[in-house]
């Protein structure tokens, strides 16, 4: 037996009379814990996924929304530019500009989207093939590794995809057939919930000249859409977009693409920094910023995990003050039982120490239900933001953070049973006993 | 030097101001001392000043050759660990804790060796051995009063102090608890002060120590 024990058996013999408290000091770590993980891997994700790219062009609207669409795939294009208008910026000579990548959107398959691009794109990602191919000739498919494993996707599979961003049977494309030819290995970012193919790909499944159709509401290709005779009337062009190349690309000057990724050959030139505003006023493309636009973001989402966050506090305050009231009441029930501690030698010390290792074992056995509940909860969520946020999130990682965390409740623990420690320290036995 | 405890010229002042002075007094190792008196002439305060719950404010008290009016608190509670056993009138316990861990607490706290067969021995002495598993709550009231006897005795201490043993005990039981109480203070050599207004005792114990109204 010893103090260590004693205070132990002390909180386990009677847990009714501190399960609030544990319960309360169980919530507000829970919370703290779980804005932690979600945090962290928001910030994490986000970083992954901005790949470095220092400007978005695309078509005019909401410069978020540009961002959220191209980079992170989970907002509706702004529209289509010309190729033509943005030729300018592939240019590999071009002072400011140290590469651009295109894309073009317009189709999903079971909700992964389908991206018309070319192949520097995967090294904005760091992505590589895990086995396959790269995508050759249009209709050939490199999916994601998140892609292969959750649509059970193979190399030499075909699919059917789908017209705009949600999966559903009434708009597929059914006259072409996708084909998978490369798996890329997984990166931790949005890449890995994507299919990859040629610009041409995206020309030919829609009609000519509506590249990448974005809303129902200029969905007119309708009328024209008429599939039946949509390889033949495209023969023509399929051996124009035979191999695409960004140079291939270029050539169509009349088709369209969604958007341009761009990096800067110094991110602190003095183009550079002017080239967005110079885009915005001068041309009818927009440019925008992912760093800039992501920050606006965060903040904005930030002052809602901070209201969260107030709260958790407020709990953990309530709950150190409840800790502290049981303690307080426990010990003026064992007043005698303390005194009997000090009649059979126990000093002043000890007697501290085991109302202070008491508070310190509420506190390490509600951060530990906290604790698991957190990780338990982020678990639960990921499997619905996954859909909402293209993120894989997980409860199955640990931070350093959750360790200060401990230290924090310890010290909750701490403060909340100094009162009484020191008042049950300092009680006169023979008071209580006489 | 056989003297366990000596009382010279003590006395002690209430917060109230009122002011008790104790006779001198000597109880010899291995003796059983009775010190008995009216209410409210200072048998508890006595017992307190032995057990070095309260301190004199004038004269020594001698427990086993140490003045103990003269110690640290720290070093009291110490010393009242190693030497001292107390047995109170109401007996509590801790709670969480059961029988045998009760009385093993005294060891632990008495900065004495861990002897959990001692703790045993005491509890099978005591007639008690059935229950050291058992929480203090479910106990009797007359098993209370055996488990606080093992408990004061665990630390083997050279002193035990009884504060009104059996002031709640009809006349047989009166007599049983004095023969554990007597036979387990024999057990371990040890010097046994009963402090009570039970004059049933009277007949039991020759060495007795009157505390008198000043």
């Amino acid at each position: 037996m010893n103090l260590i024990k004693l205070a132990y058996k002390n909180i386990v013999d009677k847990p009714l009379n501190l399960l609030l408290s544990i319960i309360l000091f169980a919530l507000g770590v829970g919370l703290i814990n779980f804005l932690l993980l979600f945090n962290h891997q928001l910030k994490e994700k986000f970083e992954a996924n901005l790949a470095e790219i220092d400007l978005v062009l695309g078509a005019k609207g909401s410069p978020l929304q540009l961002i959220l669409c191209n980079m992170y795939h989970i907002d509706n294009p702004t529209g289509n530019i010309a190729i033509k208008d943005a030729k300018p910026f592939f240019n590999p000579k071009h002072p400011v500009i140290a590469s651009a990548v295109p894309l073009s959107l317009g189709d999903n398959y079971k909700s992964y989207r389908i991206v018309g691009t070319v192949p520097s794109f995967l090294d904005l990602y760091e992505a590589s093939l895990e086995e396959g191919k790269l995508w050759g000739p249009p209709m050939e498919v490199v999916i994601g590794k998140m892609v292969a494993e959750n649509t059970g996707l193979k190399i030499g599979d075909t699919f059917l995809s789908s017209h705009g961003f949600t999966d559903d049977e009434d708009l597929a494309h059914d006259h072409v057939k996708f084909k998978v030819v490369g798996i890329l290995k997984s990166t931790g970012s949005v890449i890995d919930q994507l299919i990859l193919t040629q610009t041409a790909t995206i020309w030919q499944v829609h009609d000519h000249g509506e590249a990448a159709p974005v809303e129902e509401t200029d969905s007119t290709e309708s009328s024209e859409e008429d599939h039946s005779d949509h390889d033949h009337a495209e023969g023509e062009h399929q051996h124009d977009h035979g191999n695409g190349s960004l140079e291939d690309l270029l050539t169509h000057e009349d088709e369209f693409i969604t958007s341009i990724l761009i990096k800067y050959r110094s991110k602190t030139s003095i183009q550079a920094l002017n080239m967005p505003r110079m885009i915005n006023e001068n041309t009818n493309l927009q440019a925008a910023s992912p760093a800039y636009e992501i920050n606006k973001l965060i903040d904005l989402v930030g002052v809602g995990t901070d209201g969260v966050k107030a709260i958790a506090y407020l709990i953990a305050f309530v709950s150190a003050l409840s800790i502290f009231i049981s303690l307080y009441r426990a010990m003026k029930e064992r007043k005698y039982e303390l005194a009997l501690m000090r009649v059979m030698g126990g000093s002043r010390t000890k007697i501290f120490v085991l109302i202070l290792l008491e508070g310190i074992f509420l506190a390490v056995i509600g951060w530990a239900i906290g604790n698991i509940l957190s990780h338990v909860g982020m678990e639960v969520m990921a499997k619905y933001m996954q859909a909402d946020f293209r993120y894989s999130f997980t409860g199955k990682i640990w931070l350093q953070d959750e360790l200060w965390l401990l230290a924090a409740s310890i010290l909750i623990g701490i403060i909340s049973a100094l009162i009484p420690a020191i008042s049950a320290a300092r009680k006169d036995v023979n008071e209580v006993l006489s | 030097m056989s003297e366990a405890i000596r009382f010279d010229k003590v006395s002690y002042r209430y917060k109230g101001g009122q002011q008790l002075s104790f006779p001198d007094l000597t109880i010899s190792k291995g003796e059983t001392c009775l010190v008995i008196g009216e209410s409210g002439v200072g048998k508890t305060t006595c017992l307190h000043l032995m057990a070095g719950l309260m301190k004199s404010d004038a004269g020594d008290v001698v427990i086993n050759g140490t003045r103990i009016n003269g110690l640290s608190q720290s070093a009291m509670d110490h010393f009242r660990g190693q030497n001292i056993g107390v047995i109170f009138q109401q007996n509590h316990f801790i709670s969480s804790l059961n029988v045998i861990d009760n009385v093993l607490m005294s060891q632990y706290l008495g900065g004495v060796k861990r002897d959990e067969a001692f703790g045993l021995e005491l509890l099978k002495r005591l007639g008690m051995s059935h229950k050291a598993t058992k929480k203090t709550n479910a106990l009797s009231q007359g098993e209370r009063q055996r488990v606080s006897i093992a408990r004061a005795l665990a630390a083997r201490p050279s002193i035990i102090l009884a504060d009104e043993p059996t002031s709640a005990l009809d006349d047989s039981n009166t007599t049983e608890v004095f023969r554990l109480l007597k036979d387990q203070a024999d057990f371990l050599g040890s010097s046994l002060v009963i402090v009570t207004h039970d004059t049933r005792l009277k007949d039991l114990i020759p060495h007795q120590i009157e505390l008198k109204k000043a």
